[in-house]
């Protein structure tokens, strides 16, 4: 005979723990263990308890244990009642609690989107970081030129161009005007022969800032400018389309 | 229509009650205290016993509403199987030479509440198996009452009657069997 169909007949007992300890125990691990045929019949069980409990003919209790009851829970209903800082605090509180919540829902459902998130941010932070390191190592070789540029050219921006040639270029400019919508702005090396080079896209902070780095050996050993130019979306950068300055190394 | 104006007004009890209204507990009371208090009060058979034990039961019940979910369960069902374990767990306390045995905690408990006696059937069911405790022959109805409602194992109550072991068991069972039919189960 299985397990199941030993218990069969002992739910209601095993309900009213009224089986020996040993059968009590035994039945008490089955039913933990998730059996899908016995959980049912102990919910049977315990609902047929529950009827034939229900059968006990009734008794009317005393008037006094209403009084008490009245007493005991008109009290417990007391004891949530907040005083008035309580009161004044509930609400913001309420708000920390559900705010917590829903950070906590969001982090707890959202865990395949947050490790993207975290990757991407992860990634960003490499990229910032391996340009603060270029920039640092550029502005600190012995051998970088500096180039400041402003005065004398057709557009306002001011700023300094830096040029090491084994280990790139800085460019740091300020005073940018507000590039058309979708436009960016587009850096280029202008070798002493052939045709300027476009090296970095970017676009400069609210206040019209920007610093443009692009390491590694200088795409021309003779370099005879940096030049800024603003491009149009899906520009093909064979030549810069307006030129904003143009800095002489 | 009695049946579901009562299956709405329970539901109203749990959720009132789950927002943590006194009132509404005393509202519960003046509906199932008599139930409870007799069911504990047939246990105990003392009525001062029976007055603390039913303030206690609705203080547990008070206690753990939070987990009663009222879409799945019977109240009134809860409610005398709360009040019943009450009442013999103070039993089992007073008898040294009973152990506590192996059970499910509430929590296990509250997960087997999903039953049919949350249906609005509940009533006519409740009513069929006190029809067939009546048909019971006057052995049969003796051991159900003793582990019913007095909590006894069948080996006190083989005991008690001073009846072997194997009769206890055979009456209950066979008793069992007649009370299931009632309520439609499929007997083995």
């Amino acid at each position: 005979m299985s397990q199941c169909e030993e218990y069969r007949d002992l739910f209601e007992l095993w309900v009213l723990s009224a089986l020996e300890e040993e059968e009590q125990d035994a039945i008490t691990r089955h039913l933990r263990s998730g059996c899908e045929t016995c959980t049912p019949r102990a919910e049977r069980a315990l609902s047929l308890t529950a009827h034939i409990s229900e059968s006990v003919p009734l008794v009317q209790p005393p008037a006094r244990l209403r009084r008490k009851v009245e007493q005991t829970f008109a009290a417990a209903s007391e004891a949530p009642r907040r005083s008035a800082w309580q009161r004044f605090a509930f609400w913001p509180m309420a708000g920390l609690m559900a705010a917590s919540l829903a950070i906590a829902a969001y982090f707890f459902t959202s865990d395949s989107r947050l490790r993207s998130d975290l990757a991407a941010t992860q990634a960003r932070n490499a990229a910032i970081n391996a340009r603060l390191s270029s920039l640092a190592t550029i502005l600190q070789a012995p051998g970088t030129k500096e180039v400041t540029f402003g005065p004398n050219q057709p557009a306002t921006p001011r700023g300094s161009v830096f040029v090491h040639q084994r280990l790139g270029i800085v460019l740091i400019a300020g005073e940018l005007g507000t590039a058309p919508a979708g436009w960016t702005y587009e850096t280029w090396v202008v070798p002493q022969a052939g045709n300027p080079r476009p090296v970095e896209s970017w676009m400069p902070d609210p206040e019209g800032r920007a610093i443009s780095v692009i390491p590694g050996p200088a795409p021309s050993t003779a370099i005879k400018a940096v030049a800024v130019s603003l491009e149009p979306p899906g520009a093909t950068l064979e030549k810069p389309t307006r030129v904003l300055f143009a800095t002489p190394i | 229509m009695r049946r579901s104006v009562n299956l709405e007004e329970d539901r109203e009890f749990v959720r009132r009650l789950k927002l943590r209204d006194g009132a509404a507990m005393v509202g519960l009371y003046d509906r199932y205290g008599a139930l409870m208090y007799s069911v504990i009060l047939r246990a105990v058979r003392d009525s001062g016993t029976a007055e603390d034990l039913v303030q206690e039961t609705l203080l547990r019940v008070w206690n753990r509403v939070q987990t009663f979910d009222e879409q799945r369960g019977s109240l009134p069902g809860w409610l005398v199987t709360v009040a019943r374990n009450r009442a013999f767990d103070y039993l089992r306390s007073t008898r040294p030479n009973v152990q506590s045995y192996g059970d499910l905690n509430e929590a296990e408990r509250m997960s087997l509440c999903g039953s049919s006696s949350a249906s609005e059937d509940r009533a006519l069911e409740r009513r069929a198996v006190a029809q067939a405790m009546e048909s019971l022959n006057p052995s049969q109805r003796e051991v159900i009452e003793l582990t019913h409602f007095e909590g006894l194992s069948q080996t006190e109550i083989a005991e008690r009657l001073n009846k072997p072991l194997g009769t206890v068991k055979g009456l209950v069972r066979s008793a069992l069997k007649v009370l299931r039919a009632a309520v439609g189960e499929e007997v083995a």
